[in-house]
């Protein structure tokens, strides 16, 4: 900006010279003159006015939605209260989501390949993830309790992370977090006895500290991608506050 | 008498070896990166997958997938529809003429039931392809760790 004006004034006062040394000449020249002042305010009124706009962009930028498929905002989704045992037996309910940024995941351990799939991607999204963000953690909900009792959940979840959190306990229990998030499965029982497959929901939700489901990611799933969208989600929405 | 026995017995097992062998180099379909995906501890069934590669001008169909280590093996095929994720079961899977069909993560895979033991990665089982001709391929599966790196490039294992 300064240039310009000096180049401006130049072409104007001296019409041939705009070579930087004679620009230097020019201030010495100037500082004596009348131009200094007004000069001067000018300058200040642009550099504010520039600073004003950028920190106009910026909060614009700020209440932005980010374009996310399945961002939910503003139309969140407020958790309530619900009870289920963690794969330690211990009660897990609305208190240890509060507090917390959580992806959940809704599956069963007799799932031999989309639930490992997904698994494995929130293993790889949260190493990457979990050395910035110690909010962060990862909750498998398994829709088959009876099979998966929490022992086994212990194993299942460890065997990807060891800080993973497996949710069972009875089947009232996983609905009373199923059931008010309209979160749809269904036992394909009348297959076989021991060996029957669940149809379950293939998405990764996404719950903010104040217990909100804010998206739901919907498959395939990429590690790089969940670590970018969880990345602009929390950055928005700790934006908002 | 022993002695001769054991001799029938020989010639038994040398014949049924050079079947074995005959049908994998005379098979149309060319089987490769075979892998069953390791699993957390006392988790089954089991997945494996594969490449089936049909060289022939004809469709070849798979009718069963076996395995000494294994109660049973269905084909399977992983959809997601409106956001929910199922497994169809496969009667079969045909391979069109010189077609190659994958078995990957997230689609078709083997469903190996009642694994015998723990399968941990380095582990090998094997794994018996039938087809509708009535030819039949053994192959040996290595168990391997799932990387994300192949669940999405839809490559495998080196
Ligand atoms: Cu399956």
């Amino acid at each position: 900006m300064d240039s310009l004006i000096l180049g401006k004034l130049n072409l104007r006062q001296y019409k041939t010279h705009n070579d930087l040394r004679y620009n230097a000449g020019m201030i010495k020249q100037l500082s004596s003159s009348k131009f200094l002042i007004p000069l001067m305010i000018i300058i200040a009124l642009l550099a504010t006015g520039a600073g004003f706009y950028i920190s106009l962009k910026q909060s614009q930028q700020n209440n932005q939605v980010p374009a996310i498929a399945g961002f939910y905002w503003p139309n969140t989704k407020q958790l309530h209260a619900f009870n289920s045992l963690d794969q330690n037996n211990q009660a897990f309910g609305l208190e240890q989501m509060q507090g917390k940024w959580s992806f959940v995941f809704f599956g069963y351990t007799h799932c031999p390949d989309i639930c490992p799939v997904t698994m494995s991607v929130m293993a790889d999204a949260y190493k990457t993830l979990a050395p910035t963000n110690d909010d962060l953690q990862i909750v498998f909900v398994t829709v088959d309790p009876e099979r998966d009792t929490t022992e086994k959940l212990a194993d299942y979840v460890a065997y990807f992370n060891d800080r993973f959190i497996g949710l069972g306990g009875t089947a009232e229990m996983v609905e009373s977090l199923t059931k008010q998030l309209g979160i749809a499965y269904y036992l394909n029982k009348e297959d076989s006895s021991t060996n029957y497959m669940v149809d379950h929901s293939a998405s990764i939700f996404i719950f903010d500290p104040k217990a909100r489901m804010v998206a739901k990611l919907a498959p395939p799933h990429q590690a790089s991608q969940i670590t970018d969208e969880f990345t602009t989600i929390k950055t928005f929405i700790n934006a908002q506050n | 008498m022993p002695r001769i026995k054991s001799l029938y017995y020989t010639v038994f097992l040398v014949l049924c070896l050079s079947i074995q062998v005959a049908l994998a180099d005379d098979l149309p379909i060319k089987i490769t990166n075979v892998w069953i995906s390791e699993a957390p501890p006392a988790v089954s069934p089991l997945a494996a997958y594969a490449s089936l590669q049909n060289q022939s001008s004809y469709e070849m169909t798979l009718v069963a997938v076996s395995s000494p280590d294994f109660s049973n093996i269905e084909i399977h095929l992983s959809l997601v529809a409106d956001g929910m994720a199922r497994m169809e079961k496969q009667p079969a899977m045909t391979i069109p003429a010189e077609a190659t069909i994958e078995l990957s993560p997230g689609g078709y895979h083997l469903m190996l039931f009642n694994p015998g033991k723990q399968f941990v990665a380095g582990d090998k089982a094997m794994l018996v392809f039938t087809f509708a001709d009535g030819s039949a391929v053994s192959i040996e599966a290595s168990v391997m760790k799932r990387n994300t790196a192949h669940q999405h490039k839809h490559h495998h294992p080196e």
